[in-house]
């Protein structure tokens, strides 16, 4: 079944068709939701609430661009606001402007597959972490990364200039840790 | 390799993260949805059934109406068939309370023989029963038994014979004093003291059972009554012969107090939306204000780079109160009360965004807000106005069903801002935020409705029918005024506690 009558059967209210178009995108969007919280159960809360607003907007969708694209957008504004709302996350996304930020162009090579860079991305600091999952990964420039979190533009690319030397030093020290782990095991 | 390649990379493996979820997360996002779908239904069968529940009022209320007055008329057929014994009375009774209380029952009880004795007995329904008291002491009594009706008649009597023309009698009845009824309770009586079983006009006497006699009739027929039987000679042959006959009017009934003051509560459930133009001239959609501040008038406007404001929809809407309603007339009313009135509409915003962020808008040039949202489509915002009011109505009747009467209302309510959620929009920034002194903290509105009665008979009365709602005072105020006027329907429900 493609989008468009998956997403009409959904409109109708068939069960069926949106248990479908939920298997069909919960798990990248749990993916999704798992890069901006720091646990798996608020992840699936995240999504949770996400797909919940999808079914609850649906007939806003008009088809002019991907399906998947707009039901990502939903859930990355879902995680922003539990970000928000959640006051185990709240302290940390006080964002502060350091003024100068280091800048580096170094591109590491990338050994670990999605689920260990994901975790490594888990492990930076909240406000690194929002900042880089939306410039990074989701695409968002500083000017509006700046509008949604509220912060300066300047702020914003510090910080993400700040959490990719932080993420790079984590692959590096990673990938020497291998390194040394696989001449251990391979003498 | 270049600068974004490390981006790049990141961005690909993170595509390929997929993770299965827990089987809880469909089954929670499926109640909702369930949930959700109740919730629809609901509001989709509540103006159903409440049809369904008027209907029905409607058609249980004309089927009592008919059996009431088809049983009546058995009632009146089935006493007069079961005149074997001589003894017939014919009683003549509304199918309600009230209509009894006007009327009156004329019996005449007949005993075969050739002597005859006249007894003309009014009957008063439904309470209103004259009762008849012979017997040892030579006297009659008849009163009415209501406890709020003061008709009280007794008469003494004696022993009395009168030969009259029954014939002559029957004649003048027969034509006349069919069907008619008394409006206002008229007692004829005359009792034999030693006889207990009094002879009459067999003729009269059938004639009569059906008969209802108005009063007024009665005075015509007076004058048309032979010599031998006008009510002159009639009471002076009974006075003559110890018959004290009592042709007596009961004072007229009190009237139950009725205070002309009622009171009772008031709820409404509807839409409500913020449309553009005048009500009479055509309304037409509009979209979140743009309040951006322009500019002085010698420098052209700063021009807008961002997207167009939001358009905004209807939202729901409610309110609940009390009200004070005077009776001016039988078919006006006036009512006056206090309630909270909450109205919304929808918006498709953006994101919300708790940071600082100066604002320039058209009443303060530079506004510093708290948090703000962006603009975009995933946020389904709603704009609430709450508002205390005082609206004054003026109701008035239609019909003159005591049953199921109907009203059409008109009044004007004045309505104060308590807060809201409405948002503005900075043409600018291109963000949405907040700001009170925008909106006009009074409002000016008219409204008109239709209503039915329901359970008009009781205590509490319930009223219950469709209003129509418009705002006539702008919804912004000053420079960002932009012709703008909060409206809308709502189905308004007036429960009376005391009437």
């Amino acid at each position: 079944m493609d989008h468009q009558k998956l997403v009409n059967e959904c409109l109708k209210g068939r069960a069926s068709a949106q248990k479908q178009l939920y298997g069909l995108f919960a798990e990248s969007m749990l993916g999704v939701c798992y890069r901006y919280t720091k646990s798996m159960s608020d992840a699936e809360d995240v999504l949770q609430e996400g797909f919940i607003k999808v079914f609850r907007n649906l007939h806003q969708f008009k088809f002019e661009g991907e399906l998947g694209g707009w039901i990502r957008r939903i859930m990355v504004n879902t995680a922003i606001n539990y970000l928000k709302k959640n006051s185990r996350y709240q302290a940390e996304l006080s964002f502060t402007d350091p003024g100068l930020h280091p800048v580096t162009d170094e591109n590491p090579e990338l050994y670990l597959n999605a689920k260990e860079l994901a975790e490594l991305i888990r492990q930076l600091p909240t406000g690194y972490q929002t900042i880089f999952n939306m410039h990074a990964i989701e695409g968002f420039s500083h000017v509006e990364i700046g509008k949604i979190l509220g912060i300066n533009e300047g702020t914003s690319r510090s910080q993400y200039s700040r959490a990719r030397n932080l993420l790079i030093t984590w692959i590096n020290t990673h990938y020497q840790q291998r390194k040394k782990t696989d001449k251990y095991v391979r003498p | 390799m270049s600068a974004h390649d490390f981006e790049n990379k990141v961005q690909q493996q993170m595509e390929e993260l997929n993770l299965s979820p827990s089987d809880a997360i469909w089954n929670n996002v499926e109640l909702q949805l369930r949930k959700d779908k109740k919730r629809r239904r609901v509001l989709i069968w509540i103006p159903l059934l409440l049809m369904v529940l008027i209907g029905g009022y409607f058609l249980l209320d004309s089927k009592t109406k008919n059996n009431s007055i088809s049983s009546t008329t058995n009632e009146n057929v089935n006493k007069a068939g079961n005149s074997d014994d001589g003894d017939v009375s014919k009683s003549v009774q509304g199918d309600k309370k009230n209509k009894l209380k006007d009327e009156t029952v004329l019996s005449v009880k007949e005993e075969k023989g050739s002597q005859s004795q006249n007894k003309v007995t009014e009957e008063v329904d439904n309470d209103n029963h004259i009762t008849k008291e012979k017997e040892e002491s030579n006297t009659v009594s008849i009163e009415e038994k209501t406890k709020t009706n003061d008709a009280f008649i007794k008469s003494g009597s004696t022993k009395s014979k009168q030969d009259v023309s029954k014939t002559k009698y029957a004649d003048n009845l027969q034509g006349n004093y069919k069907h008619k009824t008394i409006k206002e309770p008229l007692v004829v009586t005359s009792v034999s003291a030693d006889e207990d079983k009094p002879e009459i006009f067999e003729e009269s006497d059938r004639i009569l059972k059906t008969a209802k006699i108005n009063k007024e009739d009665i005075a015509i027929e007076k004058a048309r009554l032979p010599l031998s039987f006008n009510m002159e000679s009639f009471n002076k042959l009974a006075l003559s012969s110890t018959t004290v006959p009592v042709f007596s009017t009961p004072k007229p009934k009190a009237k139950n107090a009725e205070s002309k003051w009622q009171w009772g509560v008031t709820g409404g459930l509807g839409i409500s939306r913020v449309s553009e133009g005048n009500f009479f001239s055509g309304l037409s959609g509009v979209s979140v204000a743009d309040a951006s501040y322009s500019g002085s008038a010698n420098l052209p406007p700063v021009p807008t780079i961002t997207s167009q404001p939001a358009a905004i929809h209807a939202g729901s809407s409610w309110q609940a109160g009390l009200f004070l309603q005077r009776k001016l007339t039988e078919k006006v009313s006036l009512s006056a009360g206090l309630q909270y009135g909450n109205y919304s509409t929808r918006s498709s915003i953006g994101m919300a965004v708790d940071s600082q962020k100066t604002i320039s808008n058209s009443s303060s040039q530079d506004l510093r807000v708290n948090n703000f949202y962006t603009t975009g489509s995933g946020t389904d915002y709603q704009n609430r106005y709450q508002y205390f009011e005082i609206p004054v109505n003026a109701h008035i009747r239609l019909n003159k069903s005591k049953q199921l009467p109907f009203y059409w209302s008109l009044g004007i309510t004045y309505s104060s801002l308590l807060s809201t959620t409405a948002l503005h929009y900075d043409g600018t920034t291109g963000v949405y935020y907040e700001d009170d002194n925008l909106f006009r903290k009074s409002q000016l509105a008219w409204q008109t409705g239709l209503s039915i009665e329901l359970l008009s008979q009781s205590k509490h009365p319930i009223q219950i029918g469709p209003q129509l709602h418009y705002n006539a005072t702008s919804l912004l105020s000053g420079t960002a005024s932009k012709n703008t006027h909060l409206w809308g329907g709502s189905l308004q429900l007036r429960w009376f506690f005391k009437k």
